[in-house]
């Protein structure tokens, strides 16, 4: 009998995190933001690979690159550690707990456009361990 | 030859249940398809909108305007191939405060060619009044 721990160990591990963003704020705060991001991963022993964005009509959207990939519950708790909308956040919870492999939900608009803000990131790395 | 892309398409409605209960109902596609992205799209709802709507009325009884289906895209991705099977994952979320509770049901395995018409069996309970409204568009804003 498969039980519901064992569908959500059966979820695929993530290699990207989304997040999503409902405010518009000025460019020098979503730096603070890239070296923010990149200091909680490092608490949970992640590595930032690259981070994307893009625009939407209430805000942003982040696409954070990791390594190595993490597992479904590990991947929402960085989510939202690192500012996901909550009621988001929640509905992730839900879907992974009912062993929904595609439950990383972050929906694009036709045209939107990705743009890398940040590349190796580990040259951008804090200093301190 | 164009390239082929994965998408992932869910289509959702919410309301409440008969414990009062904010209650969703979503379907959350995904096929290898393909084409130019925005046609794609466009024929991918087509397909998917009477199909989830012929889905809550067998499993609830409920006949559902298209205006209160809420489609939502994710970015495409790269596939190999195209293939004609959409892979289709249910999910009953119910709300208790600010809690969401997902109930898993069966999924399905549809055929994306002509030779399928998914309004087949959906037919007899179309609701012409709600023809003309445009399906909303899902913003991850889905709070019921």
């Amino acid at each position: 009998m498969i039980t519901m721990k064992d569908r959500r160990l059966s979820l695929g591990k993530e290699r990207t995190l989304k997040i999503d963003k409902d405010c518009f704020v000025d460019k020098d705060w979503i730096e603070d933001y890239v070296h923010l991001a990149i200091v909680t991963c490092r608490l949970k022993g992640v590595r930032l690979l690259r981070i994307q964005k893009s625009r939407t009509r209430k805000g942003f959207h982040f696409y954070l690159d990791i390594a190595p990939p993490v597992e479904a519950e590990l991947a929402n708790q960085l989510q939202w550690l690192l500012g996901d909308d909550c009621g988001r956040v929640d509905r992730n919870r839900a879907r992974i707990r009912s062993g929904l492999q595609g439950w990383n939900k972050l929906f694009e608009r036709p045209n939107a456009r990705l743009r890398a803000i940040c590349r190796s990131v580990d040259a951008l790395s804090p200093t301190t361990q | 030859m164009s390239v082929a892309r994965v998408y992932h398409m869910t289509l959702a409605t919410r309301g409440y249940s008969p414990s009062q209960n904010a209650w969703s109902f979503e379907a959350h596609y995904t096929a290898a398809l393909s084409g130019d992205i925005g046609d794609v799209r466009v024929d991918l709802a087509d397909f998917g909108i009477p199909h989830f709507r012929g889905a809550i009325m067998r499993r609830y009884g409920l006949r559902i305007p298209e205006g209160r289906i809420r489609v939502g895209w994710e970015r495409e991705e790269p596939a190999l191939a195209s293939s004609p099977d959409v892979h289709v994952e249910f999910r009953e979320m119910t709300y208790r405060g600010k809690q969401a509770h997902a109930r898993r049901l069966p999924s399905e395995v549809l055929r994306y060619d002509v030779e399928y018409d998914p309004e087949a069996d959906y037919d007899e309970y179309e609701d012409e009044s709600d023809e003309s409204e445009d399906e909303e568009e899902y913003d991850n804003d889905e709070r019921p």
